[in-house]
This record gives C-alpha cells, sequence and structure tokens, in this order.
C-alpha cells in the first residue's frame, strides 16, 4: 500500500503467536497452543486437573523449549505438589536446582491477617517478578489464584489488584496460565474470565456408565481458530494427553503401498493385491467365521516381510491364539519370541475405553509397530456402550492413520443380525472390508469370506469359499445353484461332480455331431459330382443335337442353292427370293 | 542490599522479655499508602506504646529477597516478630481497633490467643 491512501487496510494481520503447551493433542486443537505472552484461564471443578495440565505446561517448557518457568501456587503446599507430579515422571526438584524452575507457594493465613484499611498486592508482583527473573522465565503459573478472594475480605482490592497483575503479565509478555475453580453456573467462582478472557480452558471429569472420562474444550480463544468440540483426555505416566477426535480427524496422508492380506487367493481378490499401507481393515461374522485366523495370516505375512506388528487380544490368550493357530499352519512363536510380534492382552472390562486407549497409544508409541491388530473390537461395546466404543475406535483409528500404520479389526456380529447392519456405526471408519459367513446347508457348515468394501481398488464381488487347512487359509470358487443357491462344502463337491459329467456328455455330443456333419459333408460331394456328371451328359447331348441340326440346316441351303441355280437360268426374281431367306 | 535481618528465634535470644515489640513494616515505595501506613503505626507506638518498640520499614520492591523469604503478599504488611507468636496485619493501619487488637494491646490478655490451625475453615 502506498502510503496517504484512505482506503481501509484489509492486509492480513500477523498470526496471533502461539507458545507450544506441552500437552499432547492441545496444540492441534487450538492450531498451535496457547497465546504466547499472554494468560490462559483453566477452569473446571476440584479434581479436573487443572493443576496438573498446568505444570505439564510449565516442565515441557522447560524440556522441549528450554523456557525457564514460575510456579505460583496459592493452594497447594510446594512438596505436596512436587510429590503429587512425581508419579507422572515430572521431576521437579531436579529443575529447580538447574535453575528452569522456581516454585513459590503464597500463603495468607486468615486467622494470622487482620485487616485494617486500603491495601494492594504488590508484594505478590515484587514476588513474582523476583521469581521471573531469577530463572528468566517465559512461562508462569498462577494454580488458583482466587484463593485471595477467600483470604481477604476486600474483594473490590483483589479484583482490581488482579486485573492489573494480569496487565502486567502481558506487559512483561509472559505466558501464563491461571487456574480456576469452577463457580455455580458460571465458568469461575469469582468471575475471573471477565480479566483473562483471551483463552479459556476448560476441563470436565464426567461420570457415564460408572466410568470416569475426562474432557476438555475450549471456550473461547480470542483471535484464533480453535476446535470447538469436547475432547476426552488421559492421564497416564506421560501427563495428560488430550485426544482430538475430529480436529486432525482428517488430515493423515494416504500411502499408495500395498501389503499382502497373507493369503494370496484374498490378494487377487483385492484389485491392487493386498490392502493399502496405512488404511483400516475390518473382518467381521459370527463365532467361528475365522476372524483371528485372518488377523493371523496378516501377521504372519507383516512379520516375514520384517515389519514390527501388535496384537491386542481383548478375548483369548496369547499363549491360545499361538496354539490355535499352530494348527492352520501358522507359528506366531517364533514372531514372539524373536521381537517382530507383541502381543497385549486384556480384558475389555477390566478397564474404562480411555485407560485402553491410552494403554494402546503408549504401546505404539514405545513399539513403533506398523501392523496392529485389535481382536475383536465388538467386545468394547460391552465395556463401555456402543457410542463410547465406536468414539474410541474412530480415535484409534486417527492414532494408527496419523502414524501410517495397517490396522486390522475383528468384530463378532451375533447371529440375528445381519452382518451389514450391525457394523453400520464402524463401516465408515474401515477401508476394507471383509465379511466372513457361516453357511448350514444340509447338515455341514461351510465358510465364506466375500468383500463388502475396499476403498480405493477394484475388487472381486464373488465369495469364496474360505476352507481352513493345516497349511493356511485357501479360498475356493464357490458355485451358484439352479436355484440360486451358494453351494459350498460337499454340495459344491457334488456340484462340480455333475458339471464335470455336464462337460463330458457335452463334448461327446459335439463329436457325434461333428462326425454327422462330415458323413453328410461327403455325400452331398458325391451328390455334387453325380449331377455335375449328369450336366456335362445334358450339355453333349445337346451340343449333338446342335449339330445335327446345323448340319441338316446347311444341306438345305446347299440344296436350295442349288435349285436356284438351275432356276436362275430361267429369270432373276427367285434369287432376290433366297437373299430374303438368309 | 540491606543488612540481613535476624530471624525470629534470634531475636527471641537478642531480646529477653522485656515488652518491647518488635515490628516490621512492608510497604511499596513512597507511595500514598505507605506514607500512611508509616505515619500511622508511628503514631500507635507513641500513643499506645509509648515508644517501647522497634520498627522496621522495608520497601518491598528494593528487597525482595526478603519479600520473598517472608511471604509477604499484601502491601503495607505489619508483622509483629515478637512477643510470640508472630502476627500479621494488613492494610494502611488505619483503623486504630484493629491495629490494636493485632498487635495484641487492646487490653486483652495476649496469651488468650487460640491455638491456630492451618485448616482455613476452623475459625
Amino acid at each position: 500500500m502506498t502510503p496517504g491512501q484512505s482506503k481501509p487496510d484489509f492486509r492480513p494481520l500477523p498470526q496471533m503467536l502461539k507458545c507450544p503447551s506441552g500437552i499432547n493433542g492441545l496444540d492441534e486443537i487450538t492450531e498451535g497452543g496457547i497465546p504466547r505472552g499472554r494468560p490462559t484461564l483453566v477452569c473446571g471443578e476440584a479434581g479436573s486437573a487443572k493443576t496438573l495440565l498446568a505444570v505439564q505446561f510449565l516442565v515441557r517448557g522447560i524440556q522441549q523449549h528450554d523456557e525457564a518457568g514460575v510456579l505460583m501456587c496459592f493452594e497447594e503446599r510446594s512438596v505436596d505438589l512436587v510429590r503429587n507430579v512425581a508419579s507422572l515422571g515430572f521431576d521437579l526438584p531436579a529443575m529447580i536446582d538447574d535453575k528452569k524452575l522456581v516454585i513459590d507457594h503464597v500463603l495468607i493465613e486468615c486467622d494470622e491477617i487482620q485487616e485494617t484499611g486500603a491495601y494492594n498486592l504488590g508484594a505478590l508482583f515484587v514476588r513474582l517478578g523476583a521469581a521471573i527473573d531469577a530463572v528468566g522465565a517465559k512461562r508462569i503459573v498462577l494454580d488458583t489464584i482466587e484463593v485471595l478472594f477467600a483470604s481477604l475480605s476486600d474483594h473490590g482490592i483483589v479484583r482490581a489488584e488482579l486485573r492489573r497483575l494480569f496487565t502486567w503479565i502481558k506487559e512483561r509478555g509472559i505466558t501464563a496460565i491461571v487456574t480456576s475453580e469452577r463457580g455455580d453456573g458460571t465458568l469461575t467462582r469469582h468471575g475471573l474470565e471477565e480479566y483473562v478472557s483471551d483463552c479459556v480452558i476448560q476441563l470436565d471429569n464426567r461420570m457415564v456408565d460408572q466410568v470416569a472420562t475426562r474432557r476438555l474444550r475450549i471456550i473461547k480463544y480470542r483471535g484464533s481458530a480453535h476446535g470447538s468440540n469436547e475432547y476426552p483426555f488421559l492421564i497416564d505416566g506421560h501427563g495428560l494427553t488430550v485426544l482430538p477426535l475430529t480436529a486432525i480427524g482428517l488430515q493423515y496422508p494416504a500411502s499408495q503401498d500395498i501389503i499382502s492380506t497373507g493369503i494370496p487367493k484374498l490378494d487377487a481378490m483385492l484389485g491392487r493385491g493386498g490392502y493399502f499401507r496405512g488404511s483400516t481393515v475390518l473382518a467381521s461374522g459370527n463365532a467361528g467365521t475365522a476372524k483371528t485366523t485372518l488377523a493371523a495370516h496378516f501377521i504372519d505375512a507383516a512379520c516375514q516381510r520384517g515389519e514390527r506388528c501388535i496384537y491386542f487380544a481383548f478375548e483369548e490368550s496369547p499363549d491360545q491364539i499361538v496354539r490355535n493357530m499352530r494348527s492352520v499352519g501358522i507359528d506366531l512363536d517364533r514372531w514372539r519370541k524373536t521381537g517382530p510380534l507383541h502381543f497385549a492382552a486384556s480384558r475389555p472390562t477390566s478397564l474404562g475405553l480411555e485407560v485402553h486407549l491410552s494403554f494402546m497409544l503408549k504401546l505404539v508409541q514405545e513399539f513403533a509397530p506398523q501392523v496392529v491388530v485389535l481382536d475383536p473390537v465388538s467386545s468394547f461395546e460391552q465395556a463401555g456402550g456402543a457410542n463410547e466404543a465406536l468414539a474410541m475406535l474412530m480415535r484409534v483409528v486417527d492414532m494408527m492413520k496419523l502414524r501410517g500404520i495397517t490396522v486390522m479389526f475383528t468384530s463378532l456380529t451375533s447371529a440375528e443380525h445381519s452382518t451389514e447392519r450391525s457394523e453400520a456405526g464402524i463401516s465408515s471408519l474401515i477401508d476394507t472390508w471383509l465379511v466372513l459367513r457361516n453357511l448350514e446347508e444340509g447338515g455341514e457348515r461351510t465358510r465364506t469370506i466375500a468383500i463388502v468394501k475396499s476403498r480405493g481398488m477394484m475388487h472381486s464381488n464373488q465369495a469364496r469359499e474360505l476352507l481352513l487347512t493345516e497349511n493356511r487359509i485357501d479360498l475356493a470358487d464357490v458355485f451358484i445353484g439352479q436355484d440360486g443357491k451358494i453351494l459350498t462344502g460337499s454340495a459344491r463337491h457334488a456340484q462340480e461332480m455333475v458339471e464335470r459329467a455336464i462337460v463330458t456328455a457335452r463334448q461327446q455330443a459335439i463329436a457325434s455331431k461333428r462326425a454327422g456333419i462330415a458323413r453328410k459333408q461327403e455325400f452331398v460331394i458325391a451328390r455334387v459330382a453325380e449331377m455335375q456328371a449328369e450336366l456335362a451328359a445334358e450339355i453333349d447331348d445337346l451340343d449333338a443335337t446342335i449339330g445335327q441340326q446345323e448340319a441338316a440346316a446347311s444341306s438345305l441351303i446347299r440344296s436350295r442353292v442349288a435349285l436356284a441355280r438351275d432356276r436362275e437360268q430361267s429369270g432373276s426374281a427367285p434369287l432376290l427370293h433366297v437373299m430374303g431367306v438368309h | 542490599m540491606s543488612p540481613p535481618v535476624p530471624v525470629v528465634s534470634a531475636d527471641v535470644e537478642l531480646r529477653p522479655e522485656t515488652g518491647r515489640l518488635v515490628l516490621q513494616l512492608y510497604v511499596s515505595g513512597a507511595t500514598a499508602g505507605s506514607l500512611r501506613a508509616i505515619a500511622n503505626i508511628t503514631a500507635i507506638g507513641e500513643d499506645s506504646m509509648r515508644g517501647q518498640y522497634d520498627l522496621e520499614v522495608i520497601d518491598a520492591c528494593q528487597q525482595s529477597d526478603l519479600t520473598c523469604s517472608r511471604l509477604i503478599v499484601v502491601l503495607p504488611t505489619l508483622v509483629r516478630q515478637l512477643p510470640l507468636p508472630a502476627r500479621r496485619i494488613v492494610g494502611d493501619l488505619s483503623n486504630l481497633d484493629y491495629v490494636l487488637r493485632g498487635l495484641g494491646l487492646d487490653g486483652a490478655d495476649t496469651d488468650e490467643i487460640e491455638p491456630r490451625t492451618n485448616d482455613p475453615d476452623v475459625r
């Protein structure tokens, strides 16, 4: 823009500077972190992990960004706080020794204090300033500063001083997290959101079906886009992790690589020769339709390629799976012993879904697999209800896809439901869906496999019969009977015999027909020769007749000419008559 | 930097029960509030304590280490270091009755001070 122009200036303003929060997942939701150089309010009920979030913000700032921090706590004593967060692997005393962290416990003992006239919180500023200067802090945490309202009776002064404090923090350009207890119907008990209004994060710990789920929500973020949903979060040995459900859900890259299913004929049914790497595969079916066996093939193939796999077993113990797979000729034990395969077995109902998820996430981060199997995911519905289970699977899918891990779910469908219907919820998450069915006909149960969908590739539309042999799974073409029924097992064998007989009969019929035609051809050829001979004889006859006729005619002319010559001797007219005849 | 301030326990040994009050007044620079507090405590000291007191005025902003180590939050704060137990009075000391009560000079027996508890709910 040239100076002096009267047009309003619509140039995009520089983006708000953000400070990585150090909370896994939160930076994705906030598109980069909390506002740098400004205070952020974190509110929630007692026990909603406000302090933990704040401490993790400081610890990660020190560990990952070399930004020193100050923790000013108004509630907990420093020793208690240090002890509480030690279980999360936060070694605060070491950071204090390294001059990266200052913890200051601000306590006002009510019975010790007599208020006489006007006062201010100047000493708090002095202490905070001294602590910041001592380590060159870029981040500070004021843990439940609202305690001041309980300690000091003149709330007007406290309000004015807090307003001054937040202005002072902004002026110093320090990124701050201020925690606050949730009030009755309000975000904070004393209306702190009025002063700290750039970014407000709410934490929540709710009980659903006797299982507690922690949730985080960005209530406001001035001047920045942010995910507006409620996001579940977990606390484990690595601190606090937010699990964005939809915010980053569709940002993962798509690989063109194909990996084998472990069954050559199934590879052939999939147009590209296997599953896409990083895709999600679902094998659903009733009990005993070889879902686990299918998963074991996939694992075995991956291990043979030298990839790392995690098998999350929710119904069987690892030893049982290993034993059972040996019966179809798959030796999973060698992979388990040599390293590429890791079994993780637990009952879905033993832990809440969130804890399961955190457990998986942790293991996936540590083991860094290329292939993961969850067998079966249907059991999570028992553990946490259908909606919760679906939300969890969605997060599992996000988690795996972000890391480019190919994941296979097995799902047990109850016999009375149609397979497709009962899986309607999960279907949208799945890239390749294999349906395994049990057919019972003529006192025999047989298995079939069909591809319901396989995103991004052509695939066979035909069901195949799945044969469990001592040497892995084999697939056989199924026969469709006269009445449109699928024939498998011995019915398929019978049909194969029938078809073979039909083919033989057809071949015989063709041969005899061919002989008949040959005979007919010979007959026709002979007949043609005969007729040609007849024709030739007739032509000869005709020629002979014509010859006689000509001979007769020429003798007649000759005799007439002779007659005329005889008459010429008497006049000319008879000569003209002779010429007219010619 | 100011000379190191003797800790309370040392004070007790240095000044046996002489009846003198040992006071520290933390203020924030030469503001109106600070000056008012200094004027008030001086007046009270002359009137009610007949000069039997030692007062140290500390500028919290200048002596931040002291402010930190003594866990001062509010300014002005008057600390009665002796006699024990220590007591704190905040504000500009404009309410004479409150100040006297806070310093234990309101005629009531100083020994009647209730056992203190850290639990704010038990008051």
